[in-house]
């Protein structure tokens, strides 16, 4: 009798309809990433790699936490660069910059997507409390104080068309279960770690959010300039130097049988 | 065909860069003419940042003048000892031009301030060029020979008088010293050789012959080039070595068929095509300083 309760007990928690257990237990997220590794190599013209995954329902069929509908917004967010953020203001005539604030970590690169508009998906509340959103990244990488205002305008920035994008395509999004979106990388990428942020959503509510980080890095040539260029920058001056004389004098003999 | 620059961190055509550099260089053996001030506006237009632009045109101008320089010294048509003193200033100037360069781009103004300079050559360049081309035609129409010599008695009460046995001179090293200079910070802040600057001083101001003056102009501008190379790439990490390298093999090529086509063409009618490409160049850049910009806030990292 005791034995046939506890295999019961063992079915009905397997098949999700055990009460005591599982009611709250929301659903998880399972993701993964098409590349671990961008390299910047000579013939790079900008990069793409796809974010995949699934949500994981939990063992509560009954709960409505575990019920779709879902939403997935997935961030990502590029290794910190200092910035001057800077207003075009007429002088004279002309065009001059002025500095307006210096920022001393800005995500190099910030792309945002979700499976519906994004104010939609989130409201603000929830983007504070789960640091969501570009200008939450700025606040919390930043340290200080920032006007929203000043906020605002970085949206507006030419930058930000490329550089901190909101993805068009939405996040392909199947059977509130399947979930894939492509992420495009621009040529003037920031090497270091990227970091990938996938939040599971239910009616405003942040219910999983899933890391991953992508690593972005120069090889081969690109690698050895840029580590000459900026760790040996006297070496690298010489190499140009002798690189440019190299080939003009090759020139000259070349085109001597008939030169000036 | 794709390649990426790894200090100007853009993926850019190799064909559009060696063809960039095959026409300039065309250009520049045809009338004689640095590459600099054509080459540099084009590649901002390519999308090149300006500070980059700058600083590895520098580079690619000391290839490019490497070949001319040796033919100029082979046949001895070069003023060692005046071209010393404008190397002495020009290494100066070079120097104090990567200084400001680099204060200006911490400021955020260093495009601005490329952009000025620019115009402003750009501007007189073509108009001078313009003017000249048609003045040039005139006379070849009515047959007759312009020799201008200008003696400036100004410069015989300067002091520190040396003779410069190649040019046939005794001056004061003052003005040659300060032209130097001067053609240092232009080499340094807009990546030019500054031949037009240097060759007219040279014949105006210093009085040198004609036959030096185009060989001693090449002897200063590798010497400040190179310097200037090497102060941007200590300094500022502006040199794009892989940008430099590609203009350069377009460029050299150019040059000889250039200078080949020169020779049977009539250059004086295409001067004035030229002047006309100057002028419209100095026109879209002077275009982007003035008209209201599309983005007013722009974010600039900072190295």
């Amino acid at each position: 009798m005791r034995g046939l309760m506890l295999f019961l007990s063992f079915l009905f928690y397997q098949i999700g309809f055990y009460p005591a257990l599982g009611t709250n237990v929301p659903p998880t997220l399972v993701t993964d990433l098409s590349k671990k590794i961008i390299s910047i190599n000579v013939n790079f013209s900008g990069s793409k790699f796809h974010i995949f995954g699934a949500v994981k329902r939990g063992f509560s069929q009954n709960a409505s936490i575990d019920q779709p509908p879902f939403d997935i917004m997935i961030e990502v967010i590029g290794p910190p660069v200092s910035l001057d953020f800077f207003k075009k203001e007429r002088l004279y005539g002309f065009w001059i910059n002025k500095k307006i604030q210096s920022f001393n970590s800005m995500p190099s690169f910030y792309s945002i997507s979700g499976t519906k508009p994004l104010e939609k998906i989130v409201g603000k509340k929830e983007k504070k409390e789960n640091k969501i959103g570009l200008f939450e990244q700025i606040k919390a990488s930043e340290n200080l104080a920032i006007d929203d205002n000043i906020l605002s305008k970085i949206a507006l920035t030419g930058k930000s068309k490329t550089t901190y994008k909101q993805e068009s395509k939405p996040i392909i999004f199947l059977e509130n279960t399947l979930f894939s979106t492509e992420i495009d990388l621009p040529t003037n990428l920031v090497e270091g770690d990227y970091l990938v942020r996938i939040h599971l959503i239910r009616f405003k509510e942040v219910l999983a959010t899933q890391e991953d980080i992508i690593f972005v890095k120069k090889v081969g040539l690109e690698q050895w300039i840029n580590y000459l260029a900026h760790k040996k920058p006297a070496a690298y001056g010489l190499l140009a130097i002798f690189l440019a004389i190299g080939f003009g004098w090759a020139a000259s003999i070349i085109f001597s049988r008939k030169a000036y | 065909m794709q390649i990426y620059l790894p200090i100007a961190e853009m993926s850019v055509n190799v064909f559009l860069l060696v063809g960039l550099g095959g026409i300039v260089g065309i250009l520049s053996g045809m009338f004689g003419v640095g590459g600099g001030f054509l080459m540099t506006p084009l590649l901002f237009f390519i999308g090149i940042p300006p500070a980059i632009a700058v600083a590895s045109e520098a580079n690619q101008i000391l290839g490019a003048s490497t070949s001319g320089a040796i033919a100029h010294f082979k046949r001895r048509t070069v003023d060692v000892k005046m071209g010393m003193l404008l190397v002495l200033g020009g290494v100066t100037g070079s120097a104090f031009g990567v200084e400001l360069f680099g204060i200006l781009k911490d400021l955020g103004q260093l495009e601005l301030i490329i952009k000025i300079c620019y115009v402003f050559f750009l501007g007189i360049i073509g108009l001078l060029m313009f003017v000249e081309s048609i003045r040039a035609l005139r006379d070849i129409k009515k047959n007759k020979k312009r020799l201008k010599k200008r003696h400036h008695s100004w410069m015989q009460g300067l002091p520190l008088k040396m003779r410069f046995r190649t040019s046939n001179l005794y001056i004061s090293s003052i003005p040659a010293v300060v032209i130097g200079f001067f053609v240092g910070i232009l080499a340094s802040i807009m990546g030019v050789g500054g031949g037009f600057i240097m060759v007219p001083a040279m014949i105006y101001i210093l009085g040198m012959p004609t036959k030096v003056v185009v060989g001693t102009s090449l002897f200063q501008i590798i010497f400040v080039t190179g310097a200037t190379t090497f102060l941007h790439a200590s300094k500022n990490f502006s040199v794009d070595i892989v940008l430099a390298t590609l203009l350069l093999i377009g460029g050299v090529v150019g040059a000889q068929i250039g200078t080949r086509l020169g020779l049977r063409l009539q250059s004086e009618q295409l001067r004035i095509l030229l002047a006309i490409l100057v002028l419209a160049m100095c026109f879209k850049i002077a275009l982007e300083l003035f008209v209201a910009p599309q983005e007013i806030y722009l974010l600039l990292r900072r190295i």
